[in-house]
């Protein structure tokens, strides 16, 4: 009995080392220390935004007598073809995309691990069945599946997380399918099937926390995609509608004017890119860390 | 050879099917009446109903679409609700701009892509490799349809160089073409930068090195051709990125390709339509996919070994 | 009397990443005639890769570095030479085996054309054919039909891909061989095999060769001197029979010899050496070895030994020689 306290000890201590290692490794690679104190700060953004904007008044509230003023010092970004400072629209705007971005990760990893998991635990029929559904859905391009979705279900904000979603599941029911199918035959798997562990169990306990590092790769660039994705949507008009200020819908808007009002497209792009940038410099910087071997 | 190309297109057609299928019950559950969308507001309910019993829109979910499906094998993939042409000359009319642009951006991601991430590994660390590690890092991270509006600010409106919209000549193709290629050229500069690099420390490398052949030779005639084989498969891939991606660039432009017939007949829920320009997206992507699948094999005498036994 | 064709002369060699400067290799001095095979032993670890690399100045780019010394080859001296001398060199005059023949060919290329490389490198034949027949030639030299030449390296096994290294390695017949433990990884009936056809092409070429190996016995069969290796430094050389039945050694050859069976004595059980290498990006003071010698005395902890000589047999260690005392400068 003690003795099985203490290597549960050593475990502990082994896996806690093993955290801080990767973290000494994502703490050297400087782009990737950038790309997080970056996405920290446009998530301070997104939730400090309450703090000091009222949505109504601040946000979507039109005020004719001063539409597109060019930036200033009042209006940091300038103002929209509706009097809207369009500062305050791209801080709010943080929130949405952060959130849809998060969101869709969240219900993709989620229900797509479950396939996955099953699919790469129990092989044979279940894996047929499983990956052939999931081979329909990688053989059409994200974007086209998605604007497909959409298009069923119509805009809006809660159907373009669903659509954006479902595109997003296969991709992680892949990749967590191929973890458990390298882990599945390893000896500690056995040995607690040895030992009657349930199924469940072991795919949660035994084989999920060792699939997680390439999962949370996976899931930091899928955000980035995500975010991408959901802009391109709103701006083709399939996707969050104005006058919320998603960036995308921003930029749509910000079309018709861009001939003499260009600033109201260049804002919300760099918005965009700053946010996905930040979220592929953490991705790689998590895969280097994750895996020293391929670091060049 | 052969027996494999066709055993790949085979293994096609159920997920083909598979994306019909989707697609139709999406557009199945769309609220909405087709037969009223065609006849118009002001149509009366019985001329809507008499439609609808043309139509077979009263039918059992599975009977329309197994109509759908007989009727997709003999070629006839139905007639837009909303133009009324057949789907398959609508999208013949579409379908060449999107490919030009599509090809145009393929070419010109792996034409830049390749020889940079090469020379960025070869020359690792030097100011040429920082540069293209961190225009990779921009493109990959920038919207394609804002690097497209930037692109006409610059060139259309403040230069007066190119055209902002349409498809009519190659100065056409060029700005949505640039657009399109950004993301994959970044994504060819990255993958071969870090498979060159990998291809670089491998033992065979040195062992090329230790017969006294000169680094322009041993980066030519061994590490190239070990290292393009992951980045061809990208590449293969790639033709899904591009035509989803047209999808938005061809609504920068203003081109009416089929990314515009798609968005347009989602718009309108014109499913027949929809569900004949996405199969037909898919078979696309997945007939590039397996042009490159069989050129690798060109490349790699290991996968072509396994050809050469599965036919014995 | 004999020619002298490789003279390595106080060489240190370092390995510098971010993290650490690894000292592998640190002050050896090392012979070989040409015709002579010299058996390098010593643990994982202990500089004998490194050594060899240095010779063929094929150190990890901007990583391994040749901090002092020098090494004549065949007169000139590699330490000092251009790149592009050194690539004329390469193949020509000296190759190197490497251990894992699983990956030491190019996956991509056909066996043949990687023979015919090192050939037409160093510009052996005028024409095409000639190369070819060449190639056909070192293939069956090597027990390998030609036809097979055609083949990529996917459709051999283990020691026949070790024969067409050995073949490319030969191809230009150099005056020195580097092989890097050829047969490690290799079925131990293979083995054999592949030790014999080195053995048996060596002596035809007139090649000189430098066998890293852990393994005693193939030093015994194969080699003319030996070179025991720990640490970076050579500890102890001598002619094989010198080491193998001479009555001074190193506490450390002692150590190996006691880590492997010996079917004619009748022994209990086997003696490794305790502890491990030490830790080569922080060596211990004085001799490497103290740390793990049975033997071990108050000058071993402070002062590096200088060898101590004796028909050629060196060993360096403070047992030997003028005394511990007498050894300081």
């Amino acid at each position: 009995m003690a003795e099985m306290v203490k290597t549960g000890a050593k475990k502990k201590v082994k896996k806690r080392s093993q955290l801080k290692s990767i973290w000494f490794r994502f703490k050297k690679n400087k782009l990737a220390m950038f790309g997080l104190i970056l996405f920290l700060m446009l998530v301070l953004m997104a939730l400090s935004a309450g703090l000091f904007l009222d949505y109504d008044t601040d946000v979507i509230g039109q005020q004719m007598k001063q539409r597109l003023q060019f930036p200033s010092p009042e209006h940091w970004f300038g103002t929209d073809q509706y009097g809207r400072d369009v500062f305050a629209r791209i801080v709010w705007g943080s929130r949405i995309s952060l959130s849809v971005g998060l969101f869709t990760v969240g219900i993709a990893m989620t229900i797509g691990g479950a396939i996955g998991a099953l699919s790469g635990y129990y092989g044979g029929k279940v894996d047929m069945v499983l990956m052939r559904i999931m081979d329909v859905f990688l053989a059409l391009p994200g974007t086209i599946l998605a604007v497909a979705i959409v298009g069923a279900l119509g805009p809006g904000l809660v159907n373009v997380l669903m659509a954006m979603s479902i595109c997003r599941i296969p991709q992680f029911a892949r990749i967590v399918r191929s973890s458990v199918m390298s882990l599945r035959g390893q000896e500690f798997i056995e040995a607690a099937r040895a030992c009657g562990t349930k199924d469940a169990r072991i795919i949660l306990r035994h084989i999920m926390p060792n699939a997680i590092g390439p999962l949370v790769v996976q899931a930091t660039l899928n955000m980035a995609t995500t975010i991408l994705g959901v802009a391109g949507l709103s701006f083709i008009g399939l996707g969050i509608e104005a006058p919320i200020p998603e960036w995308g819908s921003m930029l749509s808007e910000a079309r018709d004017q861009m001939r003499y009002y260009p600033y109201l497209m260049i804002f919300p792009g760099i918005f965009i890119m700053l946010s996905v940038l930040s979220l592929n410099l953490i991705g790689d910087g998590l895969r280097d860390a994750l895996d020293p071997r391929m670091k060049n | 050879m052969l027996k494999y190309i066709g055993k790949r297109l085979i293994l096609m057609l159920p997920v083909i099917l598979g994306i019909s299928f989707i697609l139709f019950t999406i557009m199945d559950l769309t609220p909405g009446d087709p037969a009223r969308m065609i006849l118009g507001e002001y149509a009366s309910q019985e001329e809507v109903d008499a439609l609808r019993e043309e139509m077979g829109l009263n039918e059992n979910f599975f009977v329309r679409y197994g109509k759908y499906v007989a009727d997709a094998v003999t070629g006839d993939f139905g007639t837009s609700y909303r133009s009324s042409t057949p789907v398959v000359e609508e999208i013949a009319a579409r379908f060449p701009a999107t490919l030009q642009i599509a090809l145009l951006a393929m070419f010109l991601a792996v034409l830049i892509g390749i020889p940079v991430g090469i020379i960025s590994a070869v020359k690792q660390y030097s100011f040429a490799d920082i540069l293209s590690t961190v225009i990779a890092l921009a493109f990959t991270s920038i919207p394609a349809f804002w690097l497209g509006l930037l692109l006409i600010l610059l060139f259309s409106v403040r230069l007066h160089l190119l055209p902002a919209v349409g498809s009519d000549t190659w100065k056409h193709m060029l700005m949505p073409a640039v657009s399109l290629a950004a993301a994959q050229m970044a994504t060819i500069i990255r993958m071969t930068r870090s498979t060159m690099l990998e291809v670089i420390r491998q033992d065979y490398i040195r062992t090329a090195k230790a017969k006294g052949a000169p680094q322009r030779r041993i980066i030519f005639h061994h590490a190239i051709k070990n290292a393009l084989l992951p980045v061809i498969t990208t590449v293969g891939l790639s033709m899904g990125n591009l035509l989803g991606g047209a999808l938005i660039i061809e609504n920068v432009f203003g081109i009416s390709g089929l990314g515009t017939l798609m968005v347009n007949s989602v718009k309108s829920k014109d499913t027949p339509m929809l569900i004949g320009s996405v199969m037909f997206a898919a078979v696309i992507a997945g007939l590039v996919n397996l042009i490159v699948d069989v050129l690798y094999t060109y490349i790699d005498p290991r996968i072509k070994a396994q050809f050469v036994k599965k036919k014995k | 009397m004999d020619e002298r064709l490789l003279e390595i002369k106080d060489l240190y060699v370092e390995y510098i990443t971010d993290d650490a400067q690894v000292f592998a290799v640190n002050g050896i001095d090392l012979s070989l005639n040409k015709g002579e095979t010299l058996g390098l032993v010593g643990e994982t670890g202990a500089g004998k890769t490194t050594t060899a690399l240095s010779i063929m100045r094929l150190l990890p780019e901007k990583v391994g570095l040749i901090r002092k010394g020098t090494i004549l080859l065949d007169g000139r001296n590699v330490t000092e030479a251009t790149e592009a001398d050194m690539r004329l060199l390469r193949g020509e005059t000296v190759s190197m085996i490497f251990q894992d023949p699983m990956t030491s060919l190019n996956p991509v290329l056909t066996v043949g054309d990687q023979i015919a490389e090192v050939l037409e490198l160093h510009k052996k034949f005028k024409t095409k054919p000639e190369v070819e027949a060449r190639v056909d030639e070192i293939l069956k030299m090597v027990g390998l039909p030609p036809e097979r030449k055609h083949d990529y390296p996917h459709q051999f096994s283990g020691g026949m891909k070790q024969r067409i290294v050995i073949a490319i390695a030969l191809a230009c017949e150099p005056l020195l061989l580097l092989a890097d433990e050829p047969t490690t990884a290799l079925d131990v009936t293979i083995q054999a095999q592949v030790l014999a056809l080195m053995n048996e092409l060596k002596k035809n070429l007139n090649t000189a060769m430098i066998l890293i190996t852990h393994d005693l016995g193939v030093v015994a069969q194969t080699c003319d001197k030996v070179a025991i290796m720990y640490a970076g430094e050579i500890i102890e050389t001598g002619t094989v029979e010198q080491i193998f039945s001479g009555d001074r050694h190193h506490p450390y050859t002692v150590g190996l010899f006691q880590s492997i069976p010996d079917l004619k004595k009748k022994t209990r059980r086997l003696h490794p050496i305790d502890g491990l290498m030490p830790d080569p990006t922080d060596l211990p003071s004085g001799c490497k070895f103290h740390t793990r010698c049975p033997h071990c005395m108050e000058t071993c902890k402070t002062m590096n030994p200088q060898p101590y000589e004796e028909d050629g047999h060196m060993i360096r260690c403070h047992l030997y020689g003028q005394g511990s005392q007498a050894a300081t400068d």
